[in-house]
């Protein structure tokens, strides 16, 4: 309880000076006390020495008085008394208890009774003591003195001892006070600083604050603890403050990466990453935006869908690092075409990379709004396909890409995003048929196009798995020796349904998706499987010729495939001839010689189909194993008739000639066409004049019957 | 009347209580003077005891007796009982023992001696035989001390006191305590 309370003090100040205090007040309290009762007793000691003594001195003066019963000298005696005058009263009794003689100090001064002071010695009483002494002579009792002295002396005395013992004591206490204060001042100060140290330290956080040390003691050694302990928080402080300024650093940087990527993320949601072209999300979104527009202030815009023609031949053929180095290309000149555009000159070049968008692969949609004319559309269309038809130098490679578009306006081609968006594509896989390197506003009739060559795609398999395709031959005649000597092996394909479908219309579809392999190793088959069936009927020994497309073109298995055949068939390799066009001899030129090489040594012939439309450069030509150039339709149609074409194929012809290859017309239809490719030196020919495109069965007939009589 | 008769009878018995008084004093005040004769010889009795008590004698004194102090009466003895209560008490380790002397005493028998008044006419011849022995002598014989004595009882004030002559206890060698000195009175020299 008392500890409690104790210790329920608030200060160490005020507990230590309550200790100080408290034992001062004890040890005095017990030293005044103890003084006290010695003095009480001493002076009691000394007050019965001192009577005794006067006890004996008067006792043995009185005795002769005693002895003799003189009163008066017993009397006088007794008076000497006087000079104690603590002795109130003195009497001298004889043997038989008579009075002889008696002093008092004073008359007033009263003898008290006191019934148990019969025997010798000092007795105490309240305010007096009485000292008894028998008086003997020589043994014998002479008489008796009584001594009745005051202990107001003494009480007096006692008195005021207690009196100045209290005085001491308090002057004592407040001394005690003092030295506690001063005491518990120099203990409690440093203990106040350490805990002043502390509380600072508390509110402010401030760890290189130093409590001064100013004793050697204890509390010395606390306050080096708490120093060292303030130090090593202080360190630690710092290091936390370090670690936290890294992880701040840390994690600004990954921040500024994160927004780094988010912006990265952001362009791959909306832009294209190859060409930084809006991707298809935000294009469709910029042109719902324009939708909008253009329905409140009735305008119109544009929907133009562009596709590179053959791209992937070029893909497959160099690469796709070569691809890619094309796309971007042609992304650039996009952006240049729609720059130098009168009508989106408001626009900024972030707009402006937002009309503009990739679908993937190599495909692009422009968006051309505030159209005055359709005529305006037209002409951007135009002048992209000039742009783009530039060759384009990328890594030695000169390469030529063309592009078909596909035009849809809004309102008329459609009201909503896809159906505009659909109705382009339909236009440019119609610009696509119609020979590539062109635009098409859409019609109405093109979805039938459109969905056509869908079904096709998906006829063509069942196609080459159920044989639906057939292979005719189409003789190629030669007039200086004036005999069939070869023909070309054409695919026809009569679909149950569909009816029949051209190549032109099936062969790019192949070509797409993968069907050219299959199609090509069959056309192979059905050709040596037929010359072989021609020699042993004995016909005359021909040879054919058998398209190869550039897509398939790339890979080993064409050189595996004719191998095959020959050794089937038992043919000799001089019989077949493969044709592949400028085009494909010109893209993945490394490529393409190599298997070329190894075609010649297998004894194979090569002929460039439809040469002189390509842009190959005439350089590389001698460089390949090359043995026919095949002059295109398009110029022999033409001959008889313009210079320009005259002189291609005078050209043409004299470069074969300096290569020393053959060459052979195609398309000739007429005599006059005949005629002049006479006169420019060509003896071979093809094309309907002659014959056209026959199943095996009639060519059979036809190389059978139609012999030299040309 | 009744007043009268009771103021009488208080008279009467006021007399009787008187009469009564004067007799029992008258009685008491004959036993008092006979007792006080006999307490004055008590007293001087037990006196003679306190002087030799108080008194040094020379050791020649007691050649005769070592052990005893013997007390001469001299005449007829005045004390009756009371020298009886003496006889056998010690005194500085002897026993007192009484003597009563003949006319031609032997000053070395003793070392006290009483000279009892009935000697008063051979006073002179006594303080001559004595003279120069170490022997106290006392007397209640008016004039003891000037005419020669070492220690004079008399009375005064119905009190018995003493007279002492130093010069001539000079010549007897005894020395005697000033406290006795102090409660004497002093022969003056002549």
């Amino acid at each position: 309880m008392v500890h409690r309370r104790f210790s329920g003090l608030t200060s160490i100040s005020t507990k230590l000076r309550v200790i100080i205090l408290t034992i001062c007040g004890l040890v005095l309290l017990f030293s005044t006390v103890a003084a006290t009762l010695y003095t009480i007793y001493s002076g009691r000691q000394d007050l019965r020495q001192k009577v005794l003594a006067m006890t004996e001195i008067a006792a043995n003066q009185s005795a002769a008085a005693l002895m003799f019963e003189d009163a008066v000298t017993a009397a006088e005696n007794l008076k000497s008394l006087q000079a104690a005058p603590e002795v109130e009263v003195a009497l001298l009794r004889l043997p038989d208890n008579r009075k002889l003689a008696a002093y008092r100090r004073a008359p007033e001064v009263k003898e008290v009774s006191c019934p148990q002071c019969a025997n010798d010695g000092i007795h105490w009483l309240e305010k007096q003591l009485h000292s008894v002494q028998t008086i003997r002579v020589d043994g014998n009792i002479v008489g008796r003195l009584v001594l009745q002295v005051s202990l107001e002396d003494l009480h007096r005395q006692t008195t005021s001892f207690v009196a100045l013992s209290l005085l001491m004591l308090l002057a004592a206490m407040a001394a005690a006070s003092a030295l506690a204060t001063w005491m518990q001042r120099s203990i409690t100060r440093p203990v106040e600083e350490l805990s002043e140290g502390m509380q600072h330290v508390a509110r402010t956080n401030d760890y290189s604050i130093r409590v001064p040390r100013k004793t050697e003691d204890e509390l010395g050694r606390l306050t080096d603890g708490f120093n060292a302990m303030l130090g090593q928080i202080e360190s630690q402080e710092k290091e936390l403050a370090r670690h936290r300024e890294e992880l701040e650093m840390l994690v600004e940087q990954r921040t500024r990466e994160l927004k780094v990527s988010m912006d990265k993320v952001q362009q791959l949601a909306f832009f294209d990453e190859l060409t930084g072209l809006a991707n298809r999300l935000l294009f469709k979104e910029r042109v719902d935006l324009v939708l909008g527009h253009a329905r409140q202030q009735k305008d119109n815009f544009a929907i133009l869908f562009l596709d590179l023609d053959r791209f992937k031949r070029i893909n497959d053929s160099f690469g796709h690092h070569i691809g890619d180095m094309l796309l971007k290309e042609i992304a650039r000149r996009l952006l240049a075409c729609l720059r130098t555009t009168d009508m989106v000159s408001l626009w900024t070049e972030e707009l402006l990379n937002q009309c503009v968008s990739r679908q993937g692969g190599d495909e692009f949609i422009l968006l051309l709004s505030e159209l005055k004319t359709t005529g305006d559309a037209a002409r951007v269309a135009n002048r992209i396909i000039k742009a783009i038809s530039q060759p384009i130098q990328l890594e030695g490679y000169e390469l030529v890409s063309t592009t078909s578009i596909g035009i849809a306006v809004y309102p008329d081609d459609g009201t909503t995003v896809d159906q505009l968006l659909k109705n382009a594509d339909a236009a440019m896989y119609h610009a696509k048929k119609e020979g590539r390197n062109n635009y098409q506003f859409f019609r109405d009739t093109m979805h039938e196009s459109s969905i056509r060559r869908l079904s096709v795609e998906t006829e063509l398999r069942h196609a080459l798995e159920q044989k639906q395709l057939r292979v005719v031959y189409q003789p190629l005649i030669d007039l200086a020796e004036n005999r069939v000597y070869g023909a070309e092996a054409l695919v026809r394909w009569s679909h149950p349904r569909l009816g029949n479908i051209s190549p032109v219309e099936f062969i790019p579809v192949a070509e797409e998706c993968d069907l050219i392999g299959p199609l090509t190793g069959y056309m192979l088959d059905q050709v040596g499987r037929h010359l072989a069936r021609w020699r042993d009927m004995r016909l005359p020994s021909i040879q054919v010729s058998v398209n190869v497309s550039g897509a398939r073109f790339g890979q080993q298995r064409l050189v595996e495939m004719t191998r095959r055949v020959i050794r089937t068939y038992g043919l000799t390799p001089q019989q077949l001839i493969l044709e592949l066009t400028e085009y494909t001899l010109m893209t993945n030129r490394q490529e393409t010689l190599e298997i070329l090489l190894h075609l010649q040594r297998e004894g194979v012939g090569i002929a460039i189909d439809d040469f002189g439309t390509g842009y190959s450069s005439l350089a590389y030509l001698k460089s390949f194993p090359i043995d026919t150039l095949k002059i295109d339709k398009s110029f022999v149609d033409e001959v008889a008739t313009d210079p320009n074409d005259q002189a291609i194929v005078r050209a043409i012809i004299a470069l074969a000639r300096s290569l020393e290859l053959e060459v052979i017309a195609e398309g000739v239809e007429t005599e006059e066409q005949r005629g002049f490719l006479l006169n420019l030196g060509c003896y071979r020919f093809q094309g309907y004049l002659y014959g056209r495109p026959m199943p095996p069965k009639d060519f059979e007939e036809f190389l059978a019957t139609a012999k030299p009589a040309l | 009347v009744v007043e009268g008769e009771q103021r009488f009878m208080k008279r009467f018995f006021s007399l009787i209580a008187i009469g009564l008084l004067v007799a029992l004093l008258g009685g008491s005040l004959e036993v008092v003077y006979a007792d006080s004769q006999a307490e004055e010889y008590r007293l001087k009795a037990a006196f003679l005891l306190n002087f030799a008590r108080f008194a040094q004698w020379p050791s020649s004194a007691f050649a005769a007796h070592e052990t005893e102090l013997v007390v001469g009466i001299l005449g007829r003895d005045p004390y009756g009982d009371a020298l009886k209560q003496l006889q056998g008490m010690v005194v500085h380790g002897r026993k007192v023992r009484i003597s009563y002397m003949e006319n031609e005493p032997d000053p070395s028998s003793c070392q006290l001696v009483f000279i009892a008044g009935s000697e008063s006419p051979r006073l002179a011849e006594y303080l001559l035989r004595f003279k120069g022995y170490p022997v106290l002598l006392v007397s209640d014989i008016p004039q003891f001390g000037e005419r020669g004595g070492h220690i004079e009882l008399f009375t005064r004030h119905n009190k018995v006191r003493f007279r002492i002559n130093l010069a001539g206890l000079k010549s007897s060698n005894i020395i005697l305590s000033s406290k006795l000195l102090h409660l004497a009175e002093l022969v003056e020299r002549k």
